[in-house]
Order: C-alpha cells, then sequence, then structure tokens
C-alpha cells in the first residue's frame, strides 16, 4: 500500500505556482525520467520497460532498495552490454531515471 | 571426426613440396583481385561477405542435397565470448573459419573447431551510446593475407591473417559524434571500402576507400550532398548535415563494370516533416567507382523517407533474362515493401512490385517514384498520427537475402507488420545524441506471424511459398546447388529447406537465437555448413516480446557435416 502511495505521487504531475502567480503543471520526475527513459533507454531497455531480459537487463526487476546501484550502474556502465552516461545524463536526470524506474513503466 | 580423402591428402602434400622447392609460402594466405573476383569457381572457400561479389549468397556445394540432409549433425562448436548478438559471416579460407562479433575476431581450425587466435578490441566504456539496434558486428574482409573489419567506435583495422596481431587501424570518424561501425568491408579492384552506420544519432552517411596495405584514406563520397552538389537542393537549409543516409548494410561489386554497389539508411531525422523534399540520396540505392569513389548512379528507393526505410539490406547482383534478353540486374528487397531489379549499369529501375502488404504508398509511378497514400501524406503535412504499414522495422530488415540462380528465387526473411506513427518536436541538440521526432506504436498481423521465409520471384515480387515465424527472423538466408535453404530463427532452431517447395526437411537447436548469417564451405572432399548463434540485435532488444525470455543470449559458431558411419 506504501509503494502504490509513492507510485502514484511519482505518476502524477505536480502543480507549481510561478513567480507570476499563475499555476503551471510541472512533469514529476517520473515524467521527466520517461522521457529521458524513452530518448536515450528504450532502444535496449524496450518500450514501457517492457524486456525478455536476456540479451539486456529487464528493469522492472530491479531491486527498489538499490538505488545506488542503479546510479552507478548509468553512470559508469554495467557487464558486457550497458554504456557509461557520465556526461550526457546529470545527476539531477539520473534521479528522474530511478524515479521512472521504481513505476515498472507502468506511469 | 571425417577422415579425407587419401587422394587429397596426397594432392595437398604434392602442392605443399612443390611450394617449398619453389621457396613460397606455403597456403600464403594471398586472397588476390582475381581470386575475390573468381570466387564462384572456388566454392570450398568463402573469401567474401555475401560469398561471392554477387552476393547471392548461393554455394555451389552439392554434397548436401535434399536427399541427404536429414545426416547433417554438429561437427564442431566453439564460443564466441559475447552475450550481445552474433550477426556476423564466417570467411573460409585455407583450412582456417573467420568470424568476427563487436568484440573481437577469431581464427578457427576448421577441421577441429579449436580457436588458432582471437584479436580483441578495446572501446571506451560510453561507445555504445551512439549504437541504435545492437552491438554487433556483420562480417570481415580478406585480402592479400589480411583481414579487415570496422569496430564499434568507427575504426577500421587489419590484422595479419596467419597470426592475428594488428597492422594497422585507421580512425574513420569521431565516435561521439554519433558514428560506428557495423557493417562488412568489402576490397573491389585493389580498394578496401567501408560504410558506417549512425543514422539515428544525426550523423551524415558516407562510403570511404583505404588502401589495404597502410589504411591511408583514399577517399570519402557521401550519401548525403554538401552545398554545390546535385542534390543537395532536396534538403531544407542546413539539414543535410545530419541528414542520415549511414551506410550500414553490405555491399557488392561487378569487376566487369566495376561498380561497387550499396544502399544508403534512412534519412535523418526519421520525422520527415521537418525535412520536406527528397532528401537525395538517403533511401537509396547507389554505384561508385572503387578507385576513386566517384558515385556514378544513385537510384532513391524512398524519397523524402518519412519511415526509417533504410535501402541497406545487401544488393544482390544477378543476370536476369527480362523479356527474352538477359539483362545485368540488382535486386533488392527495400523496407519499403518494394521488391526492386535495377538495371546494375545504369540505375534504372526495371521492375518493382510490393512483396508484404505496403499502404504507405498506392504504386509506383512511370518513372518508379512511390504514390504517397493519403495518409502519407496527412503524416508529413500535420504530424497527425496515422496507420502506416511496413512499420519502421521494414518489409525487410538489414540481413541479406539468397538468390538461386537454377530455381531463379530470391529467398528473404521478411518482417510483417505496421505501425501507428506520429510526429513529435525535434532538434540536433548535441553532437551524438538521439535525432528521432517520431512517436509510434506497432500492430502485427491478425494471424499472429511477425515474419516469415518467403521464396520470391524477383520479376513479379509474388511469394512463392512461405513458411511463417510467430517471432520474426533477422537472420541471413542461403541456398545451394543441392536445392536448399538454409536459414535460422530467433528461438534457436537452425533449418534446411527444400528451395523449391519451401518443406522443412531439417533443423537443429543451436542453444541460443540465430540473427548471423550461414556459409557453406568444403575442406578434405567434405563440404560444411557453419552459422553463428547468439540472440540480439534490434527485435530483441526494443520489441517489447517476452517470448524471448525463454531464449538465453550467448555468442557460438555451429559447424555441421552429414554423418558418415
Amino acid at each position: 500500500m506504501k509503494n502504490a502511495s509513492i507510485l502514484f505521487l511519482l505518476a502524477t504531475s505536480i502543480m507549481v505556482t510561478s513567480e507570476a502567480g499563475a499555476q503551471v503543471a510541472r512533469p514529476s520526475s517520473a515524467q521527466q525520467g520517461r522521457d529521458l527513459y524513452e530518448t536515450n533507454c528504450l532502444t535496449c531497455h524496450g518500450p514501457d520497460m517492457i524486456n525478455p531480459g536476456t540479451v539486456s537487463y529487464d528493469l522492472r526487476k530491479f531491486p527498489v532498495d538499490a538505488k545506488a546501484r542503479f546510479v552507478n550502474s548509468v553512470t559508469n556502465g554495467k557487464g558486457q552490454g550497458m554504456p557509461a552516461w557520465r556526461g550526457v545524463v546529470s545527476p539531477e536526470e539520473v534521479d528522474h531515471l530511478w524515479a521512472y524506474v521504481l513505476t515498472r513503466g507502468k506511469l | 571426426m571425417i577422415a579425407p580423402p587419401v587422394r587429397l591428402v596426397r594432392a595437398a602434400a604434392s602442392a605443399l613440396a612443390l611450394a617449398a622447392l619453389l621457396g613460397a609460402a606455403p597456403t600464403s594466405h594471398a586472397q588476390t583481385t582475381a581470386q575475390l573476383a573468381n570466387a564462384t569457381r572456388t566454392p570450398g572457400d568463402v573469401l567474401i561477405n555475401g560469398f561471392a561479389y554477387d552476393a547471392q549468397r548461393y554455394s555451389r556445394l552439392t554434397q548436401v542435397n535434399r536427399a541427404n540432409v536429414k545426416r547433417l549433425v554438429p561437427v564442431w562448436n566453439i564460443s564466441l565470448n559475447n552475450n550481445l548478438g552474433e550477426e556476423s559471416q564466417a570467411l573460409a579460407w585455407a583450412g582456417s573459419i573467420y568470424i568476427t562479433n563487436h568484440r573481437a575476431t577469431y581464427a578457427i581450425d576448421a577441421r577441429t573447431g579449436r580457436m588458432r587466435w582471437k584479436n580483441d578490441l578495446e572501446f571506451d566504456a560510453e561507445v555504445p551510446r551512439v549504437v541504435c539496434c545492437g552491438q554487433v558486428n556483420r562480417g570481415a574482409a580478406i585480402y592479400e593475407g589480411r583481414l579487415y573489419r570496422g569496430t564499434l567506435d568507427a575504426h577500421v583495422q587489419a590484422i595479419d591473417i596467419q597470426t592475428g596481431r594488428e597492422l594497422w587501424k585507421t580512425k574513420i570518424i569521431e565516435w561521439r559524434d554519433g558514428y560506428s561501425i557495423t557493417g562488412a568491408p568489402m576490397v573491389a579492384n585493389g580498394v578496401l571500402i567501408s560504410g558506417m552506420s549512425g543514422g539515428e544519432y544525426g550523423t551524415r552517411g558516407f562510403l570511404v576507400g583505404l588502401d589495404p596495405a597502410t589504411g591511408r584514406e583514399l577517399w570519402r563520397t557521401h550519401t548525403i550532398p554538401g552545398p554545390g552538389e546535385p542534390g543537395n537542393e532536396t534538403w531544407p537549409g542546413e539539414l543535410w548535415k545530419h541528414g542520415g543516409g549511414a551506410t550500414w548494410g553490405a555491399g557488392a561489386y561487378d569487376p566487369q563494370l566495376d561498380l561497387a554497389y550499396w544502399g544508403t539508411g534512412n534519412a535523418g531525422p526519421w520525422n520527415g516533416g521537418v525535412r520536406k523534399g527528397d532528401n537525395k540520396h538517403a533511401a537509396s540505392t547507389i554505384a561508385i567507382r572503387p578507385k576513386t569513389g566517384e558515385m556514378v548512379w544513385a537510384y532513391q528507393n524512398t524519397p523524402g523517407d518519412p519511415f526509417d526505410f533504410d535501402s541497406i539490406s545487401q544488393p544482390v547482383l544477378g543476370d536476369l533474362v527480362i523479356e527474352g534478353k538477359p539483362r545485368k540486374t540488382l535486386m533488392h528487397a527495400d523496407k519499403n515493401g518494394y521488391f526492386y531489379v535495377l538495371d546494375r549499369a545504369t540505375g534504372k529501375p526495371i521492375v518493382a512490385n510490393p512483396f508484404v502488404k505496403v499502404t504507405w504508398a498506392t504504386g509506383l509511378d512511370e518513372n518508379f517514384r512511390p504514390i504517397w497514400a493519403e495518409s502519407t501524406r496527412k503524416l508529413i503535412e500535420t504530424g497527425a498520427e496515422v496507420e502506416s504499414w511496413p512499420a519502421i522495422t521494414g518489409g525487410k530488415n538489414w540481413n541479406p537475402m539468397a538468390y538461386n540462380p537454377e530455381t531463379r528465387l530470391i529467398y528473404a526473411n521478411t518482417q510483417e507488420g505496421g505501425m501507428l506513427i506520429r510526429h513529435t518536436p525535434v532538434d540536433y541538440k548535441q553532437q551524438g545524441s538521439r535525432y528521432i521526432g517520431v512517436a509510434l506504436k506497432r500492430l502485427w498481423p491478425e494471424d499472429g506471424n511477425r515474419g516469415a521465409l518467403r521464396a520470391i520471384d524477383p520479376l513479379t515480387g509474388k511469394t512463392r511459398w512461405k513458411v511463417p515465424y510467430a517471432v520474426p527472423s533477422y537472420a541471413t538466408t542461403m541456398t545451394t546447388a543441392g536445392k536448399l535453404v538454409f536459414s535460422g530463427d530467433m528461438m534457436g532452431e537452425f533449418s534446411a529447406y527444400d528451395a523449391e517447395q519451401g518443406k522443412k526437411l531439417w533443423s537443429f537447436q543451436t542453444g541460443s537465437g540465430i540473427i548471423g548469417q550461414p556459409i557453406s564451405w568444403e575442406l578434405d572432399g567434405v563440404q560444411y555448413i557453419t552459422v553463428p548463434s547468439g540472440l540480439g540485435g534490434v527485435y530483441v532488444l526494443n520489441s517489447g516480446d517476452e517470448r524471448l525470455s525463454t531464449v538465453p543470449a550467448g555468442g557460438s559458431l555451429w559447424t555441421f557435416a552429414l554423418f558418415r558411419k
């Protein structure tokens, strides 16, 4: 139940007040992560993270309590297939990707 | 192991003795221009990607045939130490088999399957960022004692074919700008020609000609013309700089015409609404002069390519009889769903017909220019979502097809599918970043079969027979004078079919998916069949097909021969 609540918060846009006082929708971290995923990650990890998990990793299985491992894999690469994304994806963007990974592709 | 006939052993011993007397190195590993041009007369060897310069993938060996193919058994298997996919074609020469993947090149003892040497490649950990569709390599060339191959970080490497030692390595272009090399190079008229990959990363396509001895660049011919070159006017503004047209497939060559043929890839970005015009020479078939790189002709299969319709599948050269006259033709099954037969001297189309479901065009006009369907017009003009067939993976993807001059049929693994496609905003942001601008959803045929092995009449595009695949095959086909067709599938089966009827006659489970290129060769009087196995490539990575969760990764090379008591 707790996880479901977290996912709900991640999946919804956050209403913020602009300097001019108008309310504008800012994409949630997970939404920004999805955009980054579709640009950089989908080509190997599949649409909506759907992937057979043989040649490339099935991100839907990534342990939810292993963010540090995720950050390290994205930044420095891992194994035979995962390239290093340092210099292209910023630490803040890796946080967004992590938020998207927590949705298991069901955003 | 199968014992070689005594008479062949004696003949080989005599040849070695004669060579020693003459002071020449035995089996000197010198593949000359003449040997390459006459490759069809030495079917025991496989010296060229596509088997010969015509790229027919037709083996003239007949020991294995329809009557006895059931007796094929494995002779050896060797691991290729790679979990990312084996799309390559082996070469067979003087008792060795040579095979590449993106990590290494191997020489293998053809008789025993033991490794003779390995040449490992190193590249920066960031390089795979600019590889769209699987970290793979599709083959090598050999010439005058050297093996040549491209690398993922956009170099061409020459290796001593006897020792495995690197002789030279030439940087072709900066990988950080989105370039890589995955296709097989070719030596034509003494020039080493390589293509490049990167059509999804804002690159500008080219072919490069190198001195085979030194790696020195002799010429570079861009597929996308620059200012002042014919065709540049088909691009708005500066978009030609990142216009795609990557040459990521393999080539073919006609020594008599002295023309090398290559296909060019999709126009960039995929979003055709931002680059209205023909966008020459993306999505085209081109002919070049090997010595100079001069582009002698270009035929554009998909002007203004709005669907990622690469034309890079290896051209197949054949002399077809058309209206009673023999014609020097080039055959090509395009991603756009049309099967083309061109006059390979002039590039003029002779016939073109759809070979899969096509909805993006209603036909071709008298100049063989596609007539856009209303859906295509709507997409280009408004960017709104439309349904279109074939999908971005095409009617046939990169994987080369085979032509059997006896059955006069083409054998191709085709893709069956469509898509919902719409445009999204796109700008060239930074070097090496994705440059796409479309969103899409895949559509599949109602019968559930996403692919087929088809025997196609090249002059009509009609399918003579087909074997459906639930999961489409991205493997290459091979045909033989034994009236057989060989190919593999994504689930790991390597199979032989009757070339005339399509009946499956034999199959073997190789342990991983097959996405590579089979060959047939002969040694000591025995015909062998060799195929790489190793799941990878674009479909398993980004189709979302979870049926492949039961197909393990893991590259290896299998060799088969007829069982003998």
